[in-house]
């Protein structure tokens, strides 16, 4: 408990750091999902966002395996996350073996994956839903209390850094913020691809050369991926910092 | 509410129906007209940095104003540009004069009472911004504003295809096909603009024009290039 306390800290400080200034939301929803799954009883963690044309973007995983579960039940346009979004409320699922009546081809998919139990908490500002943090385990069960508030408190986090910058809670703002997020979303799998190429790797260790040079130039991974894309910036060999 | 396949497939209509004569380009503008409840229309594109080039105006008024826009440099249309987020503006007629002094004083001066300017873009590449007017002021509600977001994706996808003069063999129906968030076209348009060594805008052309002509879904020429099947030299189709 204390440890997990000091961990927890951690994270909200360093959630705190990024939306001070200038900060990087692509970079803030990765960490996110990844301090899900740190500071969480969850084995996997991913984070769509509303599109406001009638469709749901994977933003973040954290892994491979955890994007596909996403996008899984974007395309069948059923599953736990997808009704977490329709209603605005969390959607917990104990136990993804009895909800095969309830969304068929996600509870099948999900436990072939390993997974047991969901847990989509919304990102939610007044009336409006504009996402889903979601939270996979690989035992049945609920997450504890205490658990599911701190998720929360994340995803809270995670709405208010989408919707910063500008005065809140205005819808035109909320629009166009969405749309930022969404389209900056793009680049960085274009950067993905220009990276993949030029220096023969796999794409998704393209995102981590992106970070990593990021991190060693204190610069936005959004502005590194457009400049990768713009052609004026070569990360090359220069991304091995931490 | 409106499906967005039936934004796509008024769109696509309108654009042969409602406009059949000109360059699609040209046509883009009354097609927003036909199917977006608004009463004017804009489309502008930005080929180089700070050079602003309108396609079409729906009127007189509506041309006045995206001049006005080109010229000054300011308004909703240049800043949904550069932001990279629509710009909406619910009442015109009380503007804020810290936002654009100018072309906010000759806005209020017109009929229209709202302005709703989305910027045309794929991840890094920039095309332009779609200006609509309306002589009501208020926001556009959701379903609206759905729509003018599809709306937007097609105007994009229209002039990235006239990019090349008209030549591109992509039928109507087919201009949205690429979901703009799928993951693979976003990564092999970055592969290929590295294979091609041509500008982003270029390379997500090619692939377009590609699948098209070899009748396949652009996401599963995406999905060749991504898993290195398929590759793009500078001399290759």
């Amino acid at each position: 408990m204390g440890f997990r306390d000091g961990q927890l800290m951690r994270a909200f400080v360093s959630l705190a750091d990024t939306l001070v200034d200038e900060y990087d939301l692509v970079e803030l929803l990765q960490h996110l999902v990844e301090d899900c799954v740190e500071l969480l009883d969850a084995a996997a963690a991913g984070l769509l966002l509303s599109d406001q044309r009638g469709g749901l973007q994977v933003m973040a995983s954290s892994s491979e395996q955890t994007r596909l579960l996403e996008l899984l039940q974007v395309h069948v346009d059923q599953g736990p996350c997808m009704d977490c979004i329709r209603t605005g409320e969390p959607v917990l699922v104990a136990d993804l073996a009895e909800a095969g009546h309830r969304w068929p081809v996600f509870a099948a998919e999900a436990q072939r994956q390993g997974f047991r139990s969901v847990h989509a908490l919304p990102m939610r500002l007044r009336s409006e839903t504009i996402g889903t943090l979601n939270l996979f385990r690989t035992m049945p069960g609920f997450l504890p209390g205490e658990d599911l508030q701190v998720g929360q408190a994340l995803a809270d986090v995670a709405t208010i850094g989408i919707l910063q910058h500008r005065a809140l809670a205005r819808s035109e703002v909320l629009s166009s913020q969405l749309q930022i997020a969404l389209n900056s979303r793009i680049v960085i799998e274009q950067a993905k691809g220009v990276l993949a190429e030029r220096e023969g790797l796999d794409v998704d260790e393209g995102f981590a050369r992106l970070r990593a040079y990021a991190r060693a130039h204190g610069m936005a991974l959004l502005d590194v991926a457009r400049a990768v894309v713009v052609g004026t910036v070569d990360i090359g060999a220069d991304a091995v910092g931490n | 509410m409106t499906s967005p396949e039936s934004i796509e497939r008024a769109f696509a209509a309108a654009m042969v129906e409602v406009a059949p004569l000109g360059a699609r380009r040209g046509r883009l503008c009354a097609a927003c007209l036909a199917v977006l409840p608004v009463d004017g229309a804009a489309v502008v594109v930005m080929p180089r940095p700070a050079h602003r080039e309108l396609v079409c105006a729906s009127d007189d008024t509506v041309q006045r104003l995206e001049e006005l826009q080109v010229a000054l440099g300011e308004g909703p249309s240049v800043e949904a540009f550069d932001s990279g987020g629509p710009v909406l503006v619910g009442d015109l007629a009380t503007p804020d004069a810290t936002l654009w002094p100018m072309f906010g004083a000759a806005a209020a001066a017109t009929s229209f009472g709202a302005m709703f300017a989305f910027p045309l873009q794929v991840g890094a590449i920039r095309v332009g911004a779609m200006d609509l007017y309306r002589r009501e002021s208020g926001l556009l509600g959701g379903d609206d504003l759905a729509a003018a977001l599809r709306v937007a994706e097609m105007v994009m996808s229209t002039l990235l295809a006239s990019a090349d003069d008209d030549g591109d063999p992509a039928p109507p129906d087919r201009l949205l096909e690429h979901s703009s968030l799928s993951r693979e076209i976003n990564q092999a348009t970055g592969m290929m603009l590295v294979q091609l060594g041509v500008p982003a805008e270029e390379a997500y052309v090619r692939l377009r024009a590609f699948a098209f002509s070899h009748n396949r879904r652009i996401g599963d020429v995406a999905r060749d290039v991504v898993a290195r099947r398929l590759r793009f030299g500078p001399d290759a189709a």
